[in-house]
């Protein structure tokens, strides 16, 4: 999936799909009779790069009022769109580039507080390879799960990372860049493969919607950056931040399984 | 008056009443209970009873207040309470305990089911009420065992202050009649809120049947968007 896509997909889901209709939160209930005690935890299926995204912008507002003109309006819009997409794409590459620097690993981040966070509610948990890549977007949980050879676990704990990066509501200054993370969560019984918990978890929403079917964390205010010129400036800072909403959002999750 | 101005002046009337703008909900705010005498004795004399509907949820509201019944927690400090009946069941079911954030302030919460001999059979402390929406919530699973629902305040962090930042998308519509076509545009801002968490305030308490946990009607977001 190219850049652009990545970054369109991470500024849907955060911002356009929270006025979605949205999957219940299903509480986790632990099985009759069955203890869990040890968690399968897929390998966390998250984008390798980053995304720098804004929930509205100038740009995506001219590209629609300009697609309402007829054909030749939706030929304008269309290059509009495309120019801001590649605006967006361009900045999450800067931002990548600016997390290797700090060498700054987000999926090796988010899986290992993750995996304290389990451990933390008394959880053993054993690594499960994800089969296969599912396509971002049009995919979905794993169909089916198997223990690794000589395993024995309880529960399959399936993650999936929609996005994480930087986000801003607009392009005003007083809209500030911050950290965001949005996650759906599925724990699934070994035993019968009955689902025990399914959720979703987003740091920082970008919208007003949907947003009672999922657990949102606001973002700590420190982490905060006037433009992305100065989120650029600042990459000890900027890394932090989202070392921080990771290791918050990992939290949440193992919080869901208490 | 004619009848065609008598309908008119009422039409009016009905559009005006419709666009009336609702004074904003309020609640009191309490981060103490030392005026509060409290009684050793639990009570659910005044336990407010609520169905269940296996077609749709079912939602009482209600206001922990100064003038609900107090006890001692474990550790000897104050907390308002109020009780709900839970429904007869033959099953399992799911209750959600919603704390709205009302005027800078939210009840804060913690819930316990118990049996009808009045032991304690579940218990969501604070830390199980997460951010949902406006509101911190719990959702659990209740048995047919599961017979009252406690609503208590919690001590511990009552007078805690929470500062949030939210991101609000607004959108403006706008009709182009030369073309017959319709454009949205969205405006991003950020604003600043937070709240108090309070022994009193309005607490929602809603049923619903328990849900499908089959792995194919779970399989994710993007399945219920797949063309």
């Amino acid at each position: 999936m190219t850049a652009i896509k990545r970054g369109a997909v991470l500024a849907l889901a955060l911002a356009v799909a929270a006025c979605a209709q949205q999957p219940k939160s299903i509480p986790f209930v632990k099985p009759v009779g069955t203890e869990i005690q040890t968690i399968g935890l897929l390998v966390p299926d998250m984008p390798k790069q980053a995304s720098a995204s804004l929930a509205t912008s100038p740009g995506k507002n001219a590209a629609n009022a300009v697609a309402g003109a007829g054909l030749i309006g939706l030929a304008v819009g269309l290059v509009i769109a495309g120019v801001d997409a590649g605006i967006e794409s361009n900045r999450g590459d800067s931002l990548q580039e600016l997390l290797d620097a700090q060498s700054f690993d987000a999926p090796d981040t988010f899986t290992t507080a993750l995996q304290a966070s389990l451990e933390e509610k008394g959880y053993q948990v054993v690594s499960v390879p994800r089969s296969g890549q599912r396509q971002r977007g049009t995919e979905r949980f794993q169909p089916t799960y198997t223990a690794p050879a000589g395993a024995d676990v309880d529960a399959f704990l399936d993650v999936i990372v929609e996005g994480y990066g930087y986000g801003a509501a607009s392009t005003s200054s007083s809209a500030p860049f911050r950290p965001v993370v949005l996650v759906e969560t599925r724990l699934v019984s070994a035993a019968n493969k009955s689902v025990l918990m399914r959720d979703d978890v987003v740091y920082n929403p970008m919208g007003n919607g949907g947003l009672q079917n999922r657990v949102t964390i606001p973002p700590a205010p420190q982490y905060s950056f006037a433009d992305f010129d100065t989120l650029e400036s600042a990459p000890e800072k900027a890394t932090e931040g989202l070392d921080e909403a990771l290791t918050k959002t990992a939290e949440t999750v193992g919080t869901l399984l208490r | 008056m004619t009848l065609k101005a008598s309908l008119i002046i009422a039409a009016s009337g009905l559009l005006l009443a419709a666009c009336a703008t609702k004074p904003a909900p309020t609640q009191d705010v309490t981060v103490s209970l030392e005026a509060i005498s409290c009684d050793q004795n639990f009570t659910r004399s005044r336990a407010k009873p609520i169905g269940l509907d296996p077609e749709k949820p079912l939602t009482i509201d209600f206001e922990v207040q100064r003038s609900s019944p107090c006890k001692l927690d474990g550790n000897g400090n104050k907390q308002l309470y109020e009780v709900v009946a839970l429904p007869r069941s033959t099953g399992p079911y799911l209750v959600t305990v919603a704390s709205p954030k009302i005027g800078g302030s939210t009840f804060a919460p913690t819930a316990v089911t118990l049996d009808g001999a009045e032991q304690v059979r579940q218990i969501y402390d604070h830390d199980a009420f997460l951010n949902r929406g406006n509101s911190l919530m719990a959702i659990f699973q209740a048995e047919p065992e599961d017979r009252y629902l406690v609503i208590s305040s919690n001590a511990g962090v009552a007078g805690d202050v929470k500062t949030e930042i939210q991101t609000v998308i607004s959108s403006q519509s706008h009709y182009n009649a030369g073309f017959g076509t319709t454009s949205t545009m969205y405006f991003g801002r950020e604003q600043q809120g937070g709240y108090t968490l309070s022994h009193t305030g309005k607490v929602s308490i809603t049923t619903r049947a328990a849900p499908d946990r089959s792995i194919s009607d779970n399989a994710g977001r993007s399945a219920t968007t797949k063309p």
